[in-house]
């Protein structure tokens, strides 16, 4: 015979059905005020995700039992890829909240100085102070990253980029 | 017939004719390469001039462009589970975790070989059809298109049943956020709030890279080395082993391509469909489902063979009613009609050569491209062997630039970073992405069909016998991924 396995603490995705009950809801309520053939879709489709969505968060209130092996095997089959489960949790949040960090820096470069000024500077500080690449990589690689982003979607594409907070400011 | 196909093969055998189809394939594999980019840039860009050329070198070249992405596009999706294009989007739920495992040579092989099986299945199975393919669509209403997609919905929400309330909330959000922007029937502004960005809804290329592809190089990152950093050293043997995996899966191959050709052939379904219901098939069937998302060579195997053979279905109704089916046909549309060529029954009738021209070119491209591709799949393979904080950064920037040139807008960048952390989120906490990408693309549609379902047939459509048909299969697949999902809860 099975033991019942232990009672966890609050389901982490709890979080997450919380944000689809809210953004779902309000997306529900506020398409009353369509006309009755423009909501028509959105609530044949809203109402039944938000009851959904609440049952979801209902399960993840109560907080699930500790999964056995196989039903962990089972759940994560196939549905989307996984964590790497042999690295520490400690270590995949840090390094997480760096690379997202890393990435809005990137992003607060190109509101600043624009695409073809932020992508070498990124690159070439990302190497230096994460790779510890030493200057020559970082150099090369920054040369060659912004050589192939210029030739393709400047050169040929002709993209028209956003024009750079501090050329604006400055003009 | 027959004449009429040694006539196309030998206007298509021509020195100059290879040439066009060599440098059209070359060309279609850097844009399948590159993230966010798709064939639709290509021909974009190639336009203007095939106007002037003559008018089976331009099919050669378009084609050579074309029909080759959804071979290139699996590279980087395999490396870094970056999708070249959206009709890769299925390919990475198998092919990385492949590439972490050591296994990259043989998802390579695996996956170029499919391809060009399922590109060649697709364009004879178009060629056999063709004289019984304008019955055979009409064998579908919107009713029947609508529950198309309400299956595709529900087989890849469920999938293997590991979370299939998760997966149906993530696929009915796909739905709603497919619903940004003017609404098809009304035009009215649905979830716009006052922004001209929204008005056409949220385009697919930013949120696709966003729910994907970051959360994919940022885990890279975590191990600190590389991208597969205990597999034992790659050698040519495992390339050949992906093609013995074709080999020893020819029936899932054959389906998966028979599939999507079908899905090519329905018009607005695409590949991005054709690949989503190939994998949950893929899934669905095999007794063994533990392996899928962590490495199995039939996740890879049946995706790739159904996009190749969907493109082969969408030329045809491109061809055949003047029908687009996507985007990119209807750019090819506009260059047929730029060459002096009417698309419609008569090119199954007056014009047969020129159709049997692309015919023939799609089978050529396919086979240049498996044969490209498989040959440098071992230089490409070393790639995983790089330190992964030297990709990082590059690969940061194309996902960037790539998001940016869908629209040339700010809300890109927004549109990619928001759902970034979406797609980390969701990720971390067992939420499966694959329902919320297919629930956006196949928003439109499903909307579309349903407002004309509704207004045309009012509720006579359910009884209608291959809506019952689908509705039934839609139905049983939610049951059997809750009923398994309820066996695993009671055993623990």
């Amino acid at each position: 015979m099975n033991e019942p396995a232990p009672r966890s603490k609050i389901d982490p995705s709890f979080w997450l059905s919380v944000f689809f009950v809210i953004v779902i809801a309000v997306g529900v309520v506020t398409a009353g005020a369509w006309r009755w053939d423009t909501r028509l879709f959105p609530w044949a489709v809203g109402v039944p995700a938000l009851l959904l969505a609440l049952w979801q968060l209902a399960v993840d209130a109560r907080g699930g039992r500790a999964r056995s092996p196989a039903q962990a095997k089972a759940t994560e089959a196939a549905g989307d890829l996984s964590v790497d489960s042999t690295i520490p949790i400690e270590i995949v949040r840090n390094r997480t909240l760096r690379a997202v960090a890393w990435i809005a820096v990137f992003m607060l470069g190109i509101w600043l100085a624009g695409f073809l000024i932020a992508i070498p500077i990124f690159v070439a500080l990302y190497l230096y102070s994460e790779a510890r690449a030493g200057i020559a990589v970082p150099i090369l690689l920054a040369a060659c990253t912004e050589l192939f982003v210029w030739g393709i979607f400047d050169w040929l594409m002709n993209i028209a980029w956003p024009e750079a907070a501090l050329a604006a400011w400055f003009r | 017939m027959l004449e009429a196909m040694q006539t196309a093969w030998a206007e298509v055998f021509t020195l100059s004719r290879i040439g066009w189809l060599v440098s059209g394939v070359l060309l279609g594999m850097t844009i399948g390469i590159i993230p966010g980019l798709s064939g639709r840039v290509g021909l974009a860009i190639l336009l203007p001039f095939v106007v002037k050329m003559d008018p089976a070198s331009a099919l050669v070249l378009i084609v050579g462009i074309h029909a080759i992405t959804n071979t290139s596009d699996t590279i980087p999706a395999v490396l870094f589970g970056v999708p070249g294009t959206t009709g890769a989007t299925a390919t990475i739920m198998d092919g990385h975790p492949m590439a972490k495992n050591g296994e990259v040579e043989r998802a390579f092989g695996a996956a170029f070989v499919a391809s060009a099986v399922g590109g060649l299945i697709g364009a004879f199975t178009v060629l056999a059809t063709i004289p019984i393919l304008r019955p055979l669509i009409l064998t579908f209403g919107n009713p029947e298109f609508f529950m198309t997609a309400i299956l595709a919905i529900a087989m890849v929400a469920v999938l293997t049943g590991g979370a299939p309330l998760k997966g149906l909330i993530a696929g009915a959000f796909g739905l709603l956020i497919g619903m940004i922007g003017d609404a098809p029937q009304t035009a009215v502004q649905r979830w716009t709030f006052g922004q001209l960005y929204l008005w056409d809804g949220l385009p697919l290329v930013p949120v696709a890279l966003g729910v994907f592809a970051i959360p994919e190089i940022i885990d890279m990152t975590l191990g600190g080395t590389k991208i597969a950093p205990h597999s034992a050293p790659t050698d040519t043997s495992t390339r050949w082993r992906g093609v013995l995996d074709v080999a020893h899966n020819w029936w899932l191959v054959l389906r998966s391509s028979l599939l999507g050709t079908w899905i090519g052939i329905l018009p607005g379904m695409g590949s991005t469909t054709a690949i989503w219901l190939a994998y949950g098939h893929a899934v669905q069937t095999s007794k063994d489902k533990d392996r899928f998302g962590k490495g199995d060579v039939r996740g890879v195997i049946a995706p790739e063979a159904a996009n190749n053979a969907s493109d082969a279905g969408d030329f045809v109704l491109t061809l055949a009613f003047g029908v687009p089916g996507s985007t990119t046909m209807a750019l090819i549309l506009a260059a047929l009609l730029l060459l002096g060529l009417t698309p419609g029954p008569k090119m199954l009738t007056d014009h047969l050569d020129f159709t049997l021209v692309i015919v023939w070119s799609l089978v050529l491209a396919n086979l240049l491209a498996t044969a490209l591709c498989f040959t440098f799949a071992k230089q490409l393979a070393r790639i995983t062997r790089l330190p992964v904080h030297y990709l990082f950064p590059v690969l940061i920037v194309v996902i960037f630039v790539a998001a940016f040139q869908t629209t040339a807008d700010w809300g890109d960048l927004i549109t990619l970073v928001g759902f970034s952390l979406l797609g980390i989120a969701m990720k971390r906490l067992g939420w499966p992405r694959p329902p919320l990408i297919v629930g956006i693309v196949l928003q439109r549609l499903a909307e579309t069909y349903f407002f004309l379902t509704t207004k045309l047939y009012g509720a006579a459509w359910v009884t209608r016998p291959l809506v019952l048909l689908l509705f039934a299969l839609a139905v049983s697949t939610i049951a059997h991924a809750v009923w398994r999902r309820y066996r695993v809860e009671a055993a623990s």
